[in-house]
């Protein structure tokens, strides 16, 4: 009975996942109560658990967590309307491609903290340096991703459309934004991961609300369970966005084989 | 009589390049076929008989000469002159059925005739059931006879196959053959065919047009005389299948001898 095996694989595969978190949790509870670690720069699991129910019931967590969703959403999707056209246009046309392309090469090497001091000084500590951070980092992936999947369509797919009485409007919205989709989704989930990072760090910087901060503002007072709180949910955010996605993907590129019967995230 | 379907007047495809001699994909060429005629243009890789067919359906234009198709001349790509590639080119985000509907769609057909002809061609095809399958989930021969339904259901006036057997085993090779004569008896079709095995085009053609590379050149065309339906096992079969193959042959072999150095080295066995 193979269907039985496979349930039963799975099942012990997720026990296995399940005792090596465990293991880590345990380790690192004994690590700080044993005394091996002082508790102040090590809090043991079981405290920052107590203190993020504390947060979370305080309200103080989710201002936090709603002020970092905000500017992170904002941010990608301006990026991803900014991104997604651009792309389409430069993957269809030559001149747009080799005029936009030597522009984009020079800025994408640039890691975007080098550019967090300046757009403080143009767009000030509010909102709008935050979201110019996050769109910006978010911008690339999603561009080359897009102006990739429009390039590199299938030329065979575009001339079998052709011979079948297609007009070129009906090429580029039946064959070529199609073709595209998939390398867009991979654009689309590394813009969002990029979008994350770059939140992170501008809120570090310069904030006065959000999980940058709550991190960076209680790690000032030696709140190091509050820190903790702060990282596991930015990670918690991270892994659900991410999982959002992926629901997206899997819908949308059903006919995909390696998308349906992909099993991990 | 009636003027052939498809003319091919003087047509010849030249690739200039920048750096070096210009290169003759085909030469001067001429070709009547008549309507309903199943031809082959049978040659080895390098003859442009691939470049001819695509000429035909529009997708490269001719360095010179003229090409029509029922009397109209072609001037681009179009609907009434459907291609079958050796690919498949099936769209992977489209099932079975949005696949053969890709064209009457394309062409504003109404919802209810596109129905009625996407159903027509699934069965035509053997395909029932299989609906809404998508391409990743088909077998090769499954994919070609996707390819051909969604041809035919456009109602072409010719249908261009270029080599659209060559990537499937031999066995669903044979099996594809006899569907395709089959299909071309029940929609009484125009078929340019091309391959460049003798063995097929014996056991499909009416008319076998043979050619040679560089340049490639039309150097011979052969009227298949056999009856249909006709046996890959006939002794009237293999006898003109080894005669068409040996003077094949010989003009091949000829055109290594005479041809560049390059030529020679690769075409002769180690």
């Amino acid at each position: 009975m193979p269907q039985v095996e496979t349930r039963q694989r799975k099942f012990s595969a997720r026990l296995n996942r399940a005792l090596a978190i465990g293991a880590f949790l345990l380790g690192w509870e004994l690590l700080s109560r044993s005394g091996m670690v002082s508790p102040l720069f090590l809090p043991p699991p079981s405290a920052v658990a107590r203190t993020g129910l504390q947060l979370l019931l305080s309200g103080n967590l989710f201002d936090n967590v709603w002020a970092s969703l905000c500017r992170v959403l904002i941010g990608f999707f301006l990026a991803a309307l900014l991104a997604i056209p651009l792309g389409i246009i430069a993957g269809m046309n030559a001149v747009v491609f080799n005029s936009v392309d030597p522009i984009i090469e020079l800025f994408r090497p640039i890691p975007v903290l080098a550019l967090l001091p300046l757009a403080i000084l143009w767009f000030g500590i509010g909102e709008s340096s935050k979201i110019f951070i996050i769109t910006y980092a978010a911008f690339f992936p999603i561009f080359i991703n897009t102006l990739a999947g429009v390039k590199y369509s299938d030329p065979i797919l575009l001339q079998v459309a052709s011979t079948l009485g297609a007009s070129r409007m009906q090429i580029f919205y039946r064959v070529v934004l199609m073709s595209a989709l998939p390398s867009l989704a991979v654009g689309i989930r590394l813009g969002l991961g990029f979008a994350f990072l770059a939140l992170v760090a501008a809120e570090l910087i310069a904030s006065t609300r959000g999980l940058g901060y709550l991190i960076m503002d209680a790690r000032l007072t030696f709140q190091t369970d509050v820190s903790m709180v702060g990282i596991v949910s930015l990670g918690i955010l991270g892994y659900a966005a991410n999982a959002i996605l992926v629901r997206i993907e899997r819908w949308a590129l059903s006919w995909k084989q390696d998308v349906q019967g992909a099993e991990i995230v | 009589m009636t003027d052939p379907e498809i003319v091919i007047d003087k047509v010849s495809k030249v690739y200039k390049a920048e750096s070096s001699d210009p290169v003759f994909a085909l030469e001067e060429t001429t070709l009547k076929v008549d309507r309903g005629k199943f031809v082959c243009i049978l040659g080895p890789s390098g003859c442009g008989k691939s470049t001819l067919l695509s000429m035909v359906a529009g997708l490269i234009r001719p360095s010179s000469g003229a090409i029509r198709v029922g009397g109209a001349p072609v001037s681009g790509p179009g609907p009434e002159r459907g291609l079958v590639f050796q690919q498949y080119g099936l769209f992977p985000w489209l099932t079975v059925h949005g696949n053969i509907a890709f064209g009457l769609t394309c062409r504003g057909v109404s919802r209810e005739d596109r129905e009625a002809t996407v159903d027509k061609y699934i069965r035509l095809i053997g395909l029932s059931g299989f609906e809404n399958r998508y391409p990743s989930e088909l077998s090769g021969g499954m994919k070609q006879r996707v390819a051909i339904g969604r041809t035919l259901a456009n109602n072409p006036r010719v249908l261009l196959m270029d080599e659209p057997f060559g990537a499937v085993d031999a066995l669903t090779r044979e099996l594809l053959q006899d569907e395709i004569l089959r299909l071309w008896e029940v929609e009484q079709k125009t078929i340019l065919f091309v391959t460049h095995s003798m063995m097929e085009a014996a056991y499909l053609a009416d008319e076998i047009v043979m050619l040679r590379s560089r340049p490639g050149r039309v150097f011979a065309t052969v009227t298949v005389p056999l009856e249909r339906p006709r046996s890959r096992s006939d002794l009237e079969f293999l006898r003109f299948y080894s005669e068409a193959e040996e003077t094949f042959k010989m003009e091949i072999v000829k055109d290594a001898a005479s041809g560049d150095p390059t030529e020679k080295i690769l075409g002769s066995p180690q």
